[in-house]
């Protein structure tokens, strides 16, 4: 019943402020019979229709009271009102300032004298930044180190030469190069280069001067 | 005149913020707009009593000024009103016996009223004291559903956040409330059939 109520009460309400019983159609008088019986429908449609013609009546005839506005409009301005400059003076100088107020005054500047005075000593420790640098180059010099020098007795020799025993009676190979007009020539065979260089030597000869044929060979093999 | 028009235009909501403000031109405007139906509502509510209604009616719009900020602009106007109005009504029935009172004055039956009249000439007059000698005897919220839904001719949606229950509550009180009247009030139609054919 709540749920059909629910559902199809709208157009129930709607059915009995507008249309007879006897003027439903067949789906409409399904609905109302649902809820009712055709007198019951009849007798709630009467009590809406004169309940709607009472209502009219009487809200032409009952108003209210025109002062209700005036009142109300009253209480409005006397809420915004600004006061009177003398209200306001009067005030100012009937205040009673109460005992706490002037305790939390004094107080108060007291505070104050003692900031005031104090200031300059007052030290504002900072915090410590820590920033992070990355543009440093540091420097390693290597320390030069000077090789062990090896005891001779450590030293590893290897034998070149068998040692070669002379007799007495043998005379050594001349070995000495003289020094005549062939000596350069000499010395040149002697180094192994075979070259005829006679007309060339002379060519480092410095003109006009003397110079040894030795020193001349000298210079050329420097040059060479 | 703009500025009238302005407020003309505007919706209770609106106002209602301008109220704040100390607005009076917008009080006006919202007065206008409810003190009517709200006088009625009263007058209904309280018993018939003209005068009853009148204070009633100051003391509501008196909050809409001084209580603006308890005001949720979230709510529709018209509904927070009713709902300030229905609570004004319930402690009234509270406080007083007046609301007793005036049930004791009406209380005489459908019978007597029907036979007393029905000599001389029978009218609508009589149903509709009978109706009203009815609404005053239904249990509180019953009747204020009542009185909202058919003279106030607020939606179901509405009548539900005043009475802070569900449509489907409201719905049934309504359903039960018409019920009930017309099974109290079916003596009086027989009475009347009777008398028609009396008469003819």
């Amino acid at each position: 019943m709540e749920e059909q109520l629910n559902k199809y009460f709208p157009e129930y309400e709607e059915l009995l402020k507008t249309k007879d019983y006897s003027m439903l159609s067949d789906s409409e008088r399904s609905i109302v019979n649902r809820f009712s019986t055709e007198e019951e429908y009849t007798g709630m449609r009467k009590i809406i229709l004169a309940n709607k013609e009472i209502t009219n009546e009487e809200r032409n005839a009952i108003k209210p009271d025109p002062e209700i506005l005036n009142n109300l409009l009253n209480t409005m301005k006397s809420n915004e009102a600004p006061r009177g400059v003398s209200k306001v003076v009067k005030n100012i100088f009937g205040y009673r300032i109460p005992a706490y107020q002037f305790a939390m005054y004094a107080a108060a500047s007291i505070i104050l004298f003692i900031f005031v005075l104090n200031r300059e000593k007052i030290v504002t420790v900072q915090k410590p930044i820590y920033v992070c640098k990355t543009d440093t180059v540091e420097k390693y010099i290597v320390k030069e180190t000077k090789p062990e020098v090896q005891s001779p007795a450590k030293l590893n020799y290897t034998k070149t030469d068998e040692p070669v025993t002379l007799n007495k009676n043998e005379t050594p190979d001349n070995t000495q190069i003289t020094n005549d007009n062939n000596s350069a020539i000499n010395i040149l065979e002697f180094l192994g280069i075979n070259v005829d260089l006679k007309e060339k030597i002379e060519d480092f000869k410095p003109k006009g001067r003397t110079m040894l044929d030795d020193s001349a060979i000298v210079k050329f093999l420097v040059k060479i | 005149m703009l500025f009238v028009k302005k407020y003309i235009n505007s919706a209770d909501e609106e106002l209602m913020l301008l109220i704040g403000n100390n607005d009076t031109k917008a009080f006006e405007e919202l007065y206008k707009r409810y003190s009517n139906k709200i006088h009625y509502y009263f007058f209904r509510m309280l018993g018939y009593d003209k005068e009853k209604a009148n204070d009633f009616t100051q003391d509501i719009f008196l909050k809409v000024i001084e209580k603006n900020s308890s005001y949720k602009s979230n709510l529709k106007f018209s509904t927070w009103l009713y709902s300030l109005a229905t609570n004004m009504c319930r402690n009234d029935y509270k406080h007083s016996e007046v609301k007793l009172k005036h049930d004791e004055e009406y209380k005489y039956t459908t019978e007597t009223v029907c036979h007393s009249r029905f000599d001389n000439v029978y009218d609508n007059k009589i149903f509709k004291e009978n109706l009203e000698k009815e609404l005053n005897e239904l249990e509180t919220n019953h009747k204020t559903t009542f009185v909202l839904r058919f003279h106030e001719e607020l939606s179901i949606k509405e009548i539900a956040e005043i009475m802070d229950c569900s449509e489907g509550t409201v719905k049934s009180r309504i359903f039960y409330t018409l019920q009930k009247l017309s099974q109290k009030l079916r003596t009086f139609n027989q009475l009347k059939e009777n008398n028609l054919w009396k008469s003819n």
